[in-house]
């Protein structure tokens, strides 16, 4: 079943199914990789310092992983590399599965839209240029209009929107294609602090109940705590992997979680890595 | 602007033109022959108005003809540059040597061709709008936004849907712009071609052959009126083609955000 449908059978969970939920939590598996990046360096200019270096990674299937530092320091590189949008030269990142056209997904960091489509259409774009026929792209497009709550929107443009209900419309294009691998460029960056929480409440839920693995570039901290399982920092100048921090915490998270004593921990143990 | 300000300004400039007009006329006693009054040209556009009617629609069909041909193989030609680089760098000089190279060079040549008459005229209007079209349309089929570019990569999408439905109608607005500046060359150059390759011969021809004949006749008020309906003529088409532009971006381009338009 597509993802959005699945999502709109799952009301808001009973205790009951609450709790199958955090026990049935994915179990990350260290030898089901996804990615593994090896070494990988990246420079836009050969008279400058690479912007990345040594980058040594490994995803696992299913894993959510954060990527967090200052500006500057490389994480859009990361990503953008990973998404195959920069030219390799000699380094080489080995996919442990095969790159279909469903396989990756990329949410900017702007919400990239056409500006004379309907968000609706723009929804489908990915889905029309796989070929999918007309009644079935509106179905997709219909259930994720829904899951964004921009149903009331569809024939809208781009730009009659608000950036924060633009940015749902590019998370719902993201995700029409069932993606395996979900990459988030600091998604949520331009939007107000109420509607960043929200968009993060989303997420988590859109991402949370299938197997997609997800990574997620952002400048926030407590955005990063919420949403992962593993949190990469990366520091320095050119831009390398300075830490590794594991989140354990249950698939489902609450409000209560975001409250919780373990939570400020983890806040304060990045915030000193991202400063380090 | 509201509507009925936009029509009364432009009015109230028209009125105070022909006034001023009129006074010069009188102030400086000039004579007919040099600048007739208003009415006078008028009443000239009056009594010729079968004839000049009728040469106005050869022009049109002259100008509209050569600027049909112009957008379709203008546009043709820049979406062959626009998708490849080398196609680009091969085409794109020898585009600009036909653009350099005067009409009054060309002008024989093409008549060796096709000879003196209505398909060397309409090959001459062709030749003075295809650059401004085929100019602009490359320019704005090469200047995407890179985001949504990389979005379009990011996706997957093969180059000929990245071509026809990102880059083209991103590039509508330019695009645009080069058919809306060639709008404003058709009716002249097809009036020019005529003199330069037009056939005079049976006696029928656009309002380039009224004025060749009113100008040997001396006579200057139906010259004027000649005058007045190439003017018109060529500001209804730029009127239509602006109209065109509106469908086309109004809905989403920022040209027509209100933050520019008031």
């Amino acid at each position: 079943m597509h993802i959005a449908s699945d999502l709109t059978s799952l009301a808001f969970p009973d205790l009951l199914s609450f709790c199958k939920l955090s026990m049935q939590s994915q179990r990350i598996d260290p030898d089901n990789p996804l990615l593994q990046v090896h070494n990988l360096q990246i420079e836009y200019n050969p008279d400058r310092l690479p912007a990345i270096e040594n980058i040594n990674l490994q995803i696992s299937k299913g894993e959510k992983v954060a990527v967090i530092g200052k500006s500057g320091c490389g994480k859009t590189t990361l990503l953008k590399a990973i998404a195959g949008l920069l030219p390799l030269g000699n380094n080489e990142l080995r996919w442990h599965y095969p790159q279909t056209l469903n396989s990756t997904a990329y949410v900017f960091q702007e919400p990239a839209l056409m500006p004379w489509l309907s968000i609706q259409k723009n929804i489908e774009l990915p889905l029309k240029m796989r070929g999918a026929g007309t009644e079935k792209r509106q179905k997709i497009s219909d259930q994720l209009l829904h899951e964004v709550s921009l149903e009331h929107r569809a024939d809208s443009l781009p730009g009659e929107l608000s950036v924060g209900m633009q940015m749902r419309i590019s998370l719902g294009r993201a995700l029409s294609i069932e993606p395996a691998l979900l990459l988030l460029d600091e998604p949520f960056a331009a939007l107000d602090a109420i509607t960043r929480q929200q968009m993060n409440r989303l997420l988590l839920r859109l991402t949370t109940d299938h197997r997609m693995t997800v990574i997620l570039v952002t400048h926030s901290i407590p955005e990063a705590i919420m949403l992962a399982d593993r949190i990469v920092v990366m520091t320095g100048s050119p831009g390398t992997v300075s830490q590794v921090v594991e989140i354990n915490a249950p698939r489902n998270r609450l409000q209560a979680w975001v409250n919780s004593p373990r939570f400020m921990q983890y806040y304060l143990e990045l915030e000193e890595a991202i400063e380090a | 602007m509201r509507l009925s300000k936009r029509i009364i300004y432009p009015l109230v400039t028209l009125i105070a033109f022909l006034l001023a007009w009129y006074l010069i006329v009188w102030l400086f006693k000039i004579p007919s022959y040099l600048l007739p009054q208003p009415h006078i040209i008028l009443s000239a556009l009056w009594e010729q108005r079968v004839t000049l009617f009728s040469s106005l629609l050869i022009t049109l069909f002259y100008s509209l003809s050569g600027f049909l041909m112009a957008i379709l193989m203008g546009l043709g030609f820049a979406l062959l540059m626009g998708s490849s680089q080398w196609i680009r760098e091969s085409m794109y000089p020898w585009v600009l040597v036909i653009q350099m190279t005067p009409v009054i060079i060309l002008a024989p040549i093409i008549v060796i061709w096709f000879d003196y008459g209505p398909v060397s005229v309409i090959v001459v209007t062709f030749l003075t709008s295809f650059f401004p079209i085929v100019a602009n349309a490359t320019h704005g089929l090469t200047s995407t936004k890179s985001s949504l570019v990389e979005c379009f990569r990011v996706f997957r999408a093969k180059p000929l849907q990245e071509l026809f439905w990102l880059r083209l109608p991103y590039a509508i607005p330019q695009i645009m712009i080069g058919i809306r500046i060639a709008a404003t060359l058709v009716t002249i150059s097809a009036i020019f071609a005529e003199f330069f390759v037009g056939s005079f011969q049976d006696g029928r021809g656009g309002l380039g052959l009224m004025v060749f004949i009113y100008n040997k006749e001396l006579r200057i008020p139906e010259l004027f009126a000649a005058g007045l309906l190439a003017c018109l003529m060529g500001l209804s088409i730029v009127f239509i083609v602006g109209k065109v532009n509106k469908w086309l971006i109004q809905s989403w381009h920022d040209s027509y955000k209100t933050t520019n338009t008031r």
